[in-house]
């Protein structure tokens, strides 16, 4: 598979169809991969394809676009959803982007392998779709797949110019909302719970902000000092405000790539809420997130940057 | 316990529009506490933080000199949330300010010398404050000629139009005023400061030059300023960054390896120069 | 030298507050009993927080209109107890003090803490993937500079516990004397972390080489492009020390308060004129490494900015390494 993103990519850069491919590359740490950005034909050989090319790609994408490049990607599902929904929210155009769609069989997230193998020091380390191996150590990569993965309706890319490999089915829309429904039958006190313990726990790094391919606004809500929407401290209720706010922000635009959960260093959990999100969304608007590219999202009142009203 | 993060209360003695686009506001200020007074020891070229409780705190370029008596001058420019607040204020109205902070022109240096001063814009605070301590009847024999360009781009943008006035019978001074656009009733220069600055040909010989302005004015007067002779050493200018702590602790204003609050905010070009630094 | 259980050590500090790593995300926090504490092997969040809270009330006021109405926080100058931190993290406080003590300034909140912490660094015998603080002359995973009491491992029960300060060894004084065994136990633990350091991060004259190539493309592109701005580099580090300033109303009450800030965020150093010097994160990453790696050694003299505690290494998501550049800048310069 990976021999044949490498030639795709290499091709596409040889005939200046594009000016940078975006993938991953092998990242200096045990179990890491790294975006990297290849703007030579011959570096094609520094990507790699394991279940450890864990982020959305296409807040890059979206980036390097602006900057004026021509782009190409190596998109699983979810960053192919999301360079959909950019699409919608008119970011740029499809032809500003060539797809290279891989369909996934879900990723793992670093931290979990980090907590799992503890310190791994100068051992041979490998991932694959079956194992992932330190030494003579080794789990099943089933066994620790990330919490969005695990519920992901659509492994294979909706929209790219190559597709690589066999398309991948998703999973039903019972399997998909079954974190969802258990959330939403907690009791108000119990989720109220689970949101001030885990939210309580946030130090502010935005890094789950950062990480998502459409929190993109030029002055985000927690930023604006004028009006001010919340303190920057870590008073509890600024904590949720952040939190909720940003999470509201993306109704209807997540597609529940699980990005922000897998880089928060809090480990703050989110695949519940964003995919009762999405349920709803979905219930009430018969819409998901980043499939068609002409119909905006449902809810664009991200706009009116009101952090006061939810809808969880 | 040392706590350089507590503002001293300060009273507003008068405040007043300065420009006529009601844009700019001067403010002076008085300390209230006796003793503090005797502390606030400062120099042309210093700034200080002034703090309007609840809304916030930003640094200002003090535009009195230390020899106008004990009202602290700031002129400010409405372009924010502290800066909105503060034009909001009234006679009376009390609130904090720390400081002095920050360095200065290096005025100890300058004696025996011609002092070139150009400005450009509402960038005239602190060249004010300069140019004040500089002809103070006790030291203005120490310095030769003084040339000051000074330009706007109208002439109701000219701050300290009073000042102006009164300056024009100093001996020694030669001073230049010029707007971007021909106006009625103008008697000054027209055109921008850089040409205007080129035609006025102040000697370098001997000479200092200080600088202040917005970035696009002192990008054109630099090349003017070594065509004319100065060295780069011989040229200091005011930067401005953004600050929160004004003491050096925070971070923000770090410019390679100088905190523009401490090492600064006055700097020659040739310091400058020296730095790998983000501007 | 003496010798004990994490137990019979907590008894020595009691009366004290002690904070150490717990809960989910092994943050510092205060315990209360020696149970609580966890004894992991990396901790993902520095002991900073235990010297600069992220959230610190400068001062209260009641009226803002009325500028005599501030009033400062109480203090506590209590001595407490920072449990757990490495020797890397007993060196990053040293290097934010000396940010906090230089000049004709003088933080006092920080001062006062410092001053009032008893200091128990704990040394490595198994360094994490990150870690290189080796690499720093004078440094390294059973370096003691910086702390009161001094711990070595002995097994999962026992330490060897040293005072390497007056205060230190007055606490300890009770606990009984380490054999001969324990001793040469504890040079064979130190033994196998001072092995085990990488050491190979080139810092000698790093500061000079990564001046040359603070405006080279080829240098900043391999890393700039996939930062994403977030602030977790500079939260986790040990030694970042920038902070906002910010007023909150809270009730019928208002307080001025600082919270940590990152040069990461584009807001950093937005000027209210619009102007951004650091407009795009190849200028807020390279200054990240700049201050890092040049800066404060060239302001401050003989010390790095880093510690080598290898948190940002492990935290950044998009695999942005201080080692390797640190590495590469050495190579390019030669
Ligand atoms: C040494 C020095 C001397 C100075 N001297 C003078 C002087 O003599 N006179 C003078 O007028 N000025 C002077 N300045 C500039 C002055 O400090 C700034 O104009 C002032 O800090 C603005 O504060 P503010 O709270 O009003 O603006 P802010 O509200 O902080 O910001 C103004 C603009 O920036 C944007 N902005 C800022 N922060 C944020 C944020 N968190 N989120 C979103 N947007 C943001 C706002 O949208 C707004 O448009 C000086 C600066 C320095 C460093
Ligand atoms: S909110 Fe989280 S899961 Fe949803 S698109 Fe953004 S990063 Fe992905
Ligand atoms: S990544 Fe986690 S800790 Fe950071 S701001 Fe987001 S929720 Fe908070
Ligand atoms: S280096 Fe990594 S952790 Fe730091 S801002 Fe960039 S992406 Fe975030
Ligand atoms: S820069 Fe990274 S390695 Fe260095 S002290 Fe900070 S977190 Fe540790
Ligand atoms: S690296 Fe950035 S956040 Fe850390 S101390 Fe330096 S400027 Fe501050
Ligand atoms: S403003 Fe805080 S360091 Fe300069």
């Amino acid at each position: 598979m990976i021999e044949k993103i490498r030639e795709i990519a290499k091709n596409w850069l040889a005939e200046g169809k594009v000016d940078v491919v975006i993938g991953f590359g092998e990242g200096t740490t045990p179990f890491s991969a790294k975006p990297i950005f290849i703007t030579k034909p011959d570096d094609v050989e520094k990507l790699i394809w394991n279940p450890l090319c864990r982020l959305n790609l296409a807040g890059y994408v979206r980036r390097e676009i602006l900057a004026g490049r021509k782009v190409g990607v190596v998109a699983k599902g979810c960053d192919s959803r999301s360079i959909g929904i950019l699409l919608a929210e008119k970011q740029f155009d499809r032809k500003d982007v060539s797809i290279i769609g891989v369909p996934c069989q879900g990723m793992v997230d670093r931290k979990t392998l980090m907590k799992k193998f503890g310190n791994v020091d100068g051992e041979k380390v490998s991932a694959d779709w079956n194992s992932i191996s330190v030494g003579d150590k080794s789990i099943s990569t089933e066994e620790v797949l990330s919490n969005a993965c695990r519920i992901c309706r659509y492994p294979t890319p909706v929209h790219y110019d190559e597709l690589v490999g066999e398309k991948i089915e998703g999973v039903s829309i019972e399997e998909h909302d079954k974190p969802a429904v258990e959330m939403l039958e907690k009791n108000r006190e119990d989720r109220w719970k689970f949101y001030t313990e885990h939210f309580g726990r946030c130090i502010r790094c935005y890094a789950c902000r950062q990480a998502c391919p459409t929190c993109y606004c030029d002055e985000c809500f927690v930023d604006s000092n004028d009006p001010k929407w919340l303190e920057k401290g870590q008073h509890p209720t600024d904590l949720m405000l952040w939190n909720l706010g940003r999470i509201y922000h993306q109704v209807g635009r997540c597609v529940e790539c699980g990005s922000c959960e897998s880089v928060c260093p809090m480990d703050i959990p989110f695949t519940e809420i964003l995919a009762g999100m999405s349920k709803r969304v979905r219930e009430l608007y018969d819409y998901e997130s980043g499939i068609a590219v002409d119909e905006p999202p449902p809810l664009q009142t991200f706009k009116t940057d009101d952090p006061q009203e939810f809808i969880m | 316990m040392d706590n350089p993060y507590k503002p001293i209360p300060v009273e507003l003695v008068d405040t007043y529009f300065e420009t006529n686009d009601r844009q700019l506001k001067s403010f002076k200020f008085r300390i209230l506490d006796e003793d503090v007074k005797k502390l606030f020891d400062y120099k042309p070229g210093q700034f200080a933080q002034l703090s309007v409780l609840g809304k916030g705190e930003a640094p200002f370029g003090i535009a009195s000199s230390p020899t106008e008596g004990d009202e602290l001058l700031f002129t400010i420019n409405r372009i924010g949330s502290v800066t909105q607040a503060l034009h909001e204020l009234e006679a009376g109205d009390k609130i904090g300010i720390r400081g002095p902070l920050g360095n200065w022109y290096p005025v100890d240096k300058f004696e025996g010398s011609d002092i070139v001063i150009v400005g450009g814009g509402y960038a005239f605070t602190t060249l004010r404050s300069l140019y004040i301590y500089l002809r103070d009847p006790s030291r203005r024999s120490k310095f030769g000629k003084i040339t000051i360009v000074y330009g706007a781009r109208e002439p109701g943008l000219l701050l300290y139009r009073d000042d102006l006035e009164e300056w024009k019978n100093d001996e020694n001074l030669e001073l230049v005023l010029t707007i971007d656009n021909p106006a009625e009733g103008w008697t000054g220069k027209v055109g921008f400061v850089p040409p205007v600055l080129k035609e006025t040909a102040p000697s370098s010989e001997n000479a200092y030059a200080v600088v202040c302005g917005p970035p696009v004015m002192i990008k054109f007067t630099l090349p003017v300023l070594h065509e004319l002779g100065f060295s780069k050493d011989k040229i200091y200018t005011s930067l401005e960054m953004r600050m929160k702590c004004g003491i050096g602790k925070c971070g923000r204003c770090n410019i390679g390896h100088k905190y523009i609050c401490v090492d600064g905010p006055v700097f020659s070009m040739a310091e400058l120069d020296e730095l790998t630094a983000d501007l | 030298m003496k010798v004990a259980t994490k137990k019979e050590l907590f008894d020595c500090l009691s009366g004290m507050k002690v904070f150490a790593p717990v809960g989910k995300n092994l943050r510092f926090a205060e315990v209360s009993s020696a149970d609580e504490i966890a004894s992991p092997e990396s901790i993902p969040l520095s002991p900073k927080e235990a010297f600069v809270p992220q959230d610190e009330t400068l001062f209260f006021y009641d009226n803002p209109e009325d500028p005599t109405s501030i009033v400062e926080p109480e203090i506590d100058e209590k001595p407490f107890v920072v449990w757990g931190m490495h020797p890397c993290d007993a060196k990053a406080m040293e290097l934010i003090g000396k940010v906090y003590t230089e000049g004709s300034y003088t933080d006092g909140y920080f001062v006062r803490r410092y001053n009032a912490s008893v200091k128990v660094v704990i040394g490595c015998p198994v360094p994490h993937p990150g870690c290189f603080c080796g690499s720093f002359e004078g440094m390294g995973p059973f370096s003691k500079s910086g702390s009161d009491i001094f711990l070595i491992p002995l097994d999962d029960e026992r330490f060897l516990v040293e005072g390497t300060t007056e205060k230190g060894e007055n606490l300890i004084a009770s606990l009984p004397d380490a054999t001969d065994e324990d001793i040469a136990k504890g040079e064979a633990q130190k033994k196998k972390g001072e092995d085990a350091i990488d050491r190979s991060v080139p810092t000698e004259n790093i500061e000079n080489s990564m001046q040359a190539l603070f405006d080279s493309e080829e240098f900043w592109e391999d890393i700039y492009h996939r930062c994403m701005g977030c602030g977790m580099c500079t939260y986790v580090c040990p030694s970042c020390y920038c902070f906002d300033i910010q007023d909150e109303r809270i009730g019928n009450k208002y307080r001025r308060y600082r919270v940590w800030d990152s040069c990461q965020f584009g807001l950093f150093t937005l000027e209210a004129s619009g102007h951004n010097p650091r407009p795009t994160q190849k200028e807020r990453i390279r200054q990240r490494m700049m201050h890092k790696l040049s800066f404060f050694k060239l302001r401050y003299g003989d010390e790095h900015l880093c510690v080598g505690c290898g948190r940002c290494v492990a935290i950044c998501p998009v695999g942005i390494d201080i080692r390797d550049v640190a590495k590469r800048a050495e190579a390019l310069a030669k």
